[in-house]
């Protein structure tokens, strides 16, 4: 399978503290990939290299390299405005503009082409329609997105995000603010989205992690302790580390 | 070119536009300051500041009568208001509900007073009743003071804890020695500023005094009949035919603005010592 | 349990004491709008309305309508508000995301300071700096005293609290808001546009109305670059004159007591104006919801 992030060997600093030792990973292309691992172990600053969201923080240093879809992130010549359109991200508080559910959706697409009202309909519904949420407001685009509950709110988030036509998607914790009711919706519709995107997802909840995953990563103290198939992290980890935490022995 | 590199062009030439505006934004201030030293500075000795005027077309002379009516006018200005103020900033901090409410409703609105229009009650009240004179002028001044001095005296009461209070309350101490021993002395800092704020600002205002006292070349301290001042000598030199006083119009400018500066950077020099010594 | 009546009558005169306060407040304020209204009413009697849209303020013939004055506090401090705006913007977005912080502070400083300035000095500066500067963009056919003349000024007085108030909003904007449009693939610039002005434009908007408040009431920066002409402005560079300018320069010599009244009922209306827009001001926080 064709591998759509390579990461190599990514050393991150912030000023003098080390958040990642050296991680690499390679993420095959349309599969769930969970980020699991304590607060504060790097799982999120890993996250955000993959969009080069880590350049807005004062005082971040990178080394190594990520490659998406075999183009290097972190060189020179890239266009960073374009990477981000195609490794969209979703954060861990619903973010939602405050503007119409309508104005929200077509955000991203509007920046990066012109479109007519049928061609702006059309990436409503369709990015709408993803993130299982056309049918709780196709009545009220033009409501205020504020209006909405919290899950429906990430999922707006998730429909804003996928309207750019990304090839992978980052999410940050998506559910942590979240009910369970909620979180049930976003996990199905993260299993419909695999079907034609990549996707990274960090987060504290093990179970999650078992049950939405292909891939899991293991974060202990800005290392990838280990990476491998969530079947084999879970049921068969190779280190010791990983067996103590998916066993709940700390963390 | 594509749509991209127009975007990314946006961003750079907005980028250059807020700076270059960042720029203008600095330019009034230091234009001031370079036209005022530039025109003034020579005009401003010892002798400018403490003798009293000489005849226009007479070389020499000075604005000593204009600074202590400045004095005068301020000083009585703030004896009347200052209190006034202080007194509603206390009550605002103390007290809830509609009656509060309606009475900073007033305070706010009263904030926003031309100061022209402060002057014309001054008129129509004193004026009226003991002629052009520096009582009206101070009325004027204190009428213009007492929004500051509230609020500004509201929020440093406020600041103060709530757990001072509670404390003292606790121990069986009223409410107005818990005001007087506790709460202002912890506040006092912020007062004081509240009050130089709005020395401050009225210091330099001229309108309120065009239309309560009448532009006298004597030295005098007097409140009862009309004062000079440094503003209104500002403005009557500064459109008199007399090159001379054009030009003791420059330096009495660069005085009032040195004082109103000085008085400024002392204020915000005062909080930000207040702040840093409340964070430790 | 006997508490000692010493305690009670402190605390009784302390309430007094502030209650009094406060009504004096209240009393102040009534006691204004009472003395200029009595002492505006004989003109107010005598013109109604039309003192507000008649052209000719004939002290002469006892005949006063302030249009024209009334017409220049408000084009002088539009214009003021709509040269500050962009440039306080400008300076908002440069202090609080593109200037490093050891050069935002003092620069910030700079501005604040330009608040301090009493209004007669930029009266000063005016009449030195900017009424040469409009005489030569106007190519020597104005003499440079002109309605652009103190638009401009207007705009250097209000330059500090329109700039403090879009910093403060600026700052008030969550991280998370300009984060999500950098995702979706937004240059800087588009998010500032695009994503963190928009949310913070109540306050802006409220700042701008504070603004035009204070510019409605200045007197002596104006009086000294407007050119104080009767006559009604037909472009920029024409000489003009505003309410605030016009009391201040005929209060001193009136021709008579109705001279006066209007002279007071002129400053009725500027009050009118710095408190109509005083509420507007709090009016539209409410409305577009200032988020803090």
């Amino acid at each position: 399978m064709q591998k759509a992030i390579r990461v190599k060997a990514l050393d991150v600093h912030y000023g003098r503290s080390r958040a990642l030792k050296s991680v690499s990973m390679d993420i095959p292309e349309r599969s769930v990939v969970a980020l699991i691992g304590p607060s504060g172990c790097g799982k999120s600053t890993f996250l955000r290299c993959l969009n080069r969201m880590n350049d807005t923080v004062p005082g971040a240093k990178v080394e190594g390299d990520v490659e998406v879809d075999g183009h290097s992130v972190y060189r020179n010549g890239t266009d960073v405005v374009e990477l981000r359109r195609q490794v969209g991200m979703v954060f861990q508080k619903p973010n939602p503009f405050p503007k119409s559910i309508r104005d929200n959706v077509l955000f991203g697409p509007r920046l990066h082409r012109r479109m007519d009202r049928a061609e702006c309909d059309r990436v409503l519904e369709s990015s709408l329609r993803r993130a299982a949420i056309w049918d709780e407001v196709k009545d009220r685009l033009d409501a205020p997105a504020m209006g909405l509950s919290g899950g429906q709110q990430q999922r707006l988030c998730i429909a804003r995000a996928l309207a750019v036509e990304p090839r992978i998607l980052l999410m940050d914790e998506p559910c942590s603010a979240l009910d369970p009711i909620a979180t049930a919706k976003i996990e199905e519709l993260i299993q419909d989205l695999k079907k034609e995107l990549t996707v990274v997802m960090v987060t504290h909840n093990m179970q999650q992690a078992a049950r939405a995953s292909d891939y899991t990563g293991f974060f202990y103290l800005g290392e990838l302790v280990e990476f491998g198939t969530t079947k084999q992290v879970f049921e068969n980890p190779r280190e010791k580390r990983t067996e103590d935490y998916v066993t709940g022995r700390f963390g | 070119m594509s749509r991209l590199a127009r975007r990314h062009l946006a961003h750079r030439v907005a980028t250059a536009a807020c700076l270059a505006l960042a720029l203008v934004a600095v330019f009034p201030l230091v234009s001031v300051l370079w036209e005022l030293v530039r025109h003034g500075a020579d005009v401003v000795t010892w002798e400018f500041l403490t003798t009293p005027p000489a005849l226009p077309l007479e070389p020499g002379g000075g604005i000593q009568h204009a600074i202590l009516g400045t004095g005068v006018v301020v000083g009585l200005g703030t004896l009347m208001g200052a209190p006034l103020g202080l007194l509603i900033g206390a009550y605002l901090a103390e007290s809830r509900g509609k009656r509060a409410a309606t009475v900073r409703t007033v305070v706010d609105a009263m904030a926003g007073m031309p100061s022209i229009v402060a002057g014309l009650f001054a008129y129509a009240v004193v004026v009226a009743a003991v002629g052009f004179s520096g009582w009206a002028a101070a009325s004027a001044y204190a009428v213009l003071m007492v929004p500051t001095v509230t609020r500004t005296t509201e929020e440093a009461l406020r600041t103060v804890p709530q757990s001072y209070r509670d404390a003292s309350l606790a121990l069986g101490s009223p409410r107005w020695r818990t005001m007087l021993l506790v709460v202002l002395p912890a506040a006092w800092g912020g007062v004081l500023t509240g009050l130089l704020l709005g020395v401050a600002r009225v210091a330099g205002e001229t309108a309120p005094l065009v239309v309560t006292m009448i532009a006298t070349p004597f030295v005098s301290t007097d409140p009862a009949h009309s004062l000079a001042t440094l503003p209104m000598l500002i403005y009557d030199y500064g459109k008199s035919a007399y090159p001379k006083l054009n030009a003791q119009a420059w330096g009495a400018a660069l005085v009032l603005i040195l004082m109103v500066l000085a008085l400024n950077i002392l204020v915000r020099g005062m909080s930000a010592l207040r702040e840093r010594r409340l964070k430790g | 349990m006997a508490v000692p009546v010493r305690l009670r009558l402190g605390d009784r005169v302390y309430s007094a004491l502030l209650s009094v306060a406060a009504l004096a407040a209240v009393g102040v304020f009534v006691s204004v709008m009472w003395t200029l209204g009595s002492a505006a009413w004989p003109a107010i009697r005598a013109f109604g309305i039309s003192f507000l849209v008649s052209q000719s303020w004939n002290p002469g013939e006892q005949l006063f309508g302030a249009f024209p004055y009334l017409f220049g506090t408000i084009v002088t401090s539009l214009l003021g508000i709509a040269i500050a705006l962009p440039i306080a913007v400008g300076t908002a977005v440069a202090l609080v995301f593109l200037l490093p912080r050891w050069l935002a502070t003092p620069l910030g400083l700079v501005i604040e300071l330009l608040a301090a300035v009493p209004s007669i000095v930029f009266g000063v500066w005016g009449r030195a700096v900017v009424v040469p500067l409009v005489r030569d963009l106007s190519g020597g056919t104005s003499y440079g005293f002109s309605i652009l003349a103190a638009g401009l000024v207007l705009a250097a007085m209000v330059l500090p609290i329109l700039t403090t108030v879009t910093r403060e909003m600026l700052k008030t904007v969550p991280r998370d808001q300009g984060d999500a449009a950098l995702a979706l693939g937004s240059t800087p610039w588009e998010v500032t546009w695009k994503v963190v002005l928009p949310y913070a434009k109540a306050g802006v908007l409220a700042g701008a109305i504070l603004g035009l408040g204070r510019a409605v009431g200045e007197t002596m920066a104006v009086i000294m670059v407007v050119g104080n002409s009767p006559v009604l402005p037909k472009g920029l560079f024409d000489p003009g004159a505003t309410a605030a300018s016009l009391i201040a320069n005929e209060f001193g010599d009136p021709s008579g007591p109705l001279h006066t009244a209007a002279l007071v009922e002129l400053g009725l209306l500027l009050l009118v104006m710095s408190l109509v827009l005083n509420l507007l001001a709090k009016r539209v926080v409410r409305r577009l919801g200032v988020r803090t």
